[in-house]
């Protein structure tokens, strides 16, 4: 708010005696009013000064309209609201300039009670889409760190809370972030089961009834201080562009080379059980990127 | 994640429910040993309701269907949303068995 906190209004009406009625009754209430009495008047108003709230216009201005005005402060100032005076005759174009953008209309004759009413309550919604616009603003920008013991990391959860993350700061559309939440599970999995428990993918198998090599093999080594005591480290980052997911794991690394050029050239099913879940991040994620060792791998996914 | 399974005609039709991942893949595998055990041609899984499955959920599918192909049985996957359907297109699932969205 500006004017020592005050409120601004512009009133615009062709009408001088309504627009002092208007404008001395709400400078009484302590808001900051000005007036003009055609649309150009209070176009020129508007581009001059920045301490307007809200816009009350009669839509019969003479030359340019009240909705002309709508529609210039539309392009111009986006969403502050505009709360349009109408006789009965124009009530269908009040309704009409609503749904093209109008926020709110008052029929004359009016109450100025009415016109409190109406303008406070549009003045207060505006007050919180404002505050909700700002949390969202600052909620583009994000860095987090984890770093977690093998034996307590689950890649299932923490996929979970990332996804939720992105949605809140609405990344891309809802349908769209769930992708993400297998990236992720892929990403921690392959960190903790490849790289820290040294897990090699030909334990696993086809049988469906007894449990694997693999499973027996993973759940020795989640019981093995050799192994479960090593760190899992992640650092997250998201900002309005994009957002990157970087993990470290302490494991020997992996010759990411071969599986990294693999994704594209993609002629035939992989039935065997490794490289599918490096495929499906590939799939999903712009660039990805290993140091030498092939222990650190780094994610970028530009918004959508 | 839940599955329903109902048996017409030689068909066996499991609707899967929620999305599948690391931890529930292993739900999926333990329904699949029981549905191997039962008398179909083809195997019908609806996806509809599945947002996205890890590689480990796919995983679950393809050792399915390598146990029913030996068997000389069929599989097919409908009513899959368009992510998962690319993505299983360019993992080359197709080459199996039909992908209907």
């Amino acid at each position: 708010m500006s004017h020592n906190g005050k409120p601004g209004i512009l009133v615009v009406d062709d009408d001088e005696m309504i627009v002092d009625l208007i404008e001395s009754y709400f400078s009484e209430l302590g808001y900051y009013v000005s007036t003009a009495t055609t649309a150009e008047d209070a176009i020129h108003q508007l581009s001059h000064e920045n301490d307007i709230h809200l816009v009350l216009s009669d839509i019969g201005l003479p030359g340019r309209s009240g909705l002309d005005l709508l529609k210039i402060i539309r392009e111009t100032k986006g969403e502050i609201p505009v709360i349009l005076l109408t006789g009965m005759k124009t009530l269908d174009t009040a309704i009409s300039a609503v749904k093209s953008g109008a926020t709110d209309f008052i029929t004359k004759p009016f109450k100025l009670e009415t016109i409190r009413q109406v303008v406070e309550k549009n003045l207060r919604k505006n007050e919180r889409i404002r505050r909700k616009k700002q949390v969202y603003e600052s909620l583009k920008y994000l860095n987090m760190n984890f770093s977690f013991f093998t034996y307590e990391f689950n890649p299932d959860t923490l996929s979970k809370e990332l996804t939720d993350i992105l949605k809140k700061m609405r990344f891309a559309p809802e349908e769209e972030i769930q992708q993400f939440e297998v990236v992720f599970t892929e990403t921690f999995t392959n960190a903790m089961e490849h790289g820290n428990l040294e897990l090699p993918s030909s334990a696993k198998s086809d049988d469906l009834l007894f449990r694997t090599e693999y499973e027996e093999l993973r759940e020795q080594r989640l019981n093995d201080p050799r192994y479960a005591n090593r760190k899992i480290q992640i650092a997250f980052e998201c900002n309005p562009n994009l957002f990157s997911l970087t993990v470290k794991d302490e494991g020997p690394g992996f010759e990411w080379k071969k599986y990294l050029d693999q994704h594209h050239k993609i002629m035939k099913v992989n039935t065997h059980a490794f490289g599918r879940g490096f495929n499906i991040v590939q799939h999903y994620i712009d660039e990805v990127h290993f140091n030498q060792k092939g222990n650190i791998i780094t994610l970028i996914k530009n918004r959508i | 994640m839940e599955l329903n399974v109902e048996q017409q005609n030689g068909y066996l039709n499991v609707t899967v429910i929620g999305a599948v991942d690391n931890e529930n893949s292993e739900e999926l595998k333990t329904a699949f040993q029981d549905l191997l055990n039962r008398e179909f041609k083809e195997a019908v899984f609806d996806l509809t309701y599945v947002p996205f499955i890890t590689s480990s959920g796919i995983g679950k599918f393809l050792i399915f269907y390598k146990n029913i192909v030996s068997k000389g049985r069929k599989m097919r996957i409908k009513g899959i949303n368009d992510n998962l359907y690319d993505l299983f297109k360019s993992i080359k699932l197709d080459q199996l068995f039909p992908i209907e969205r």
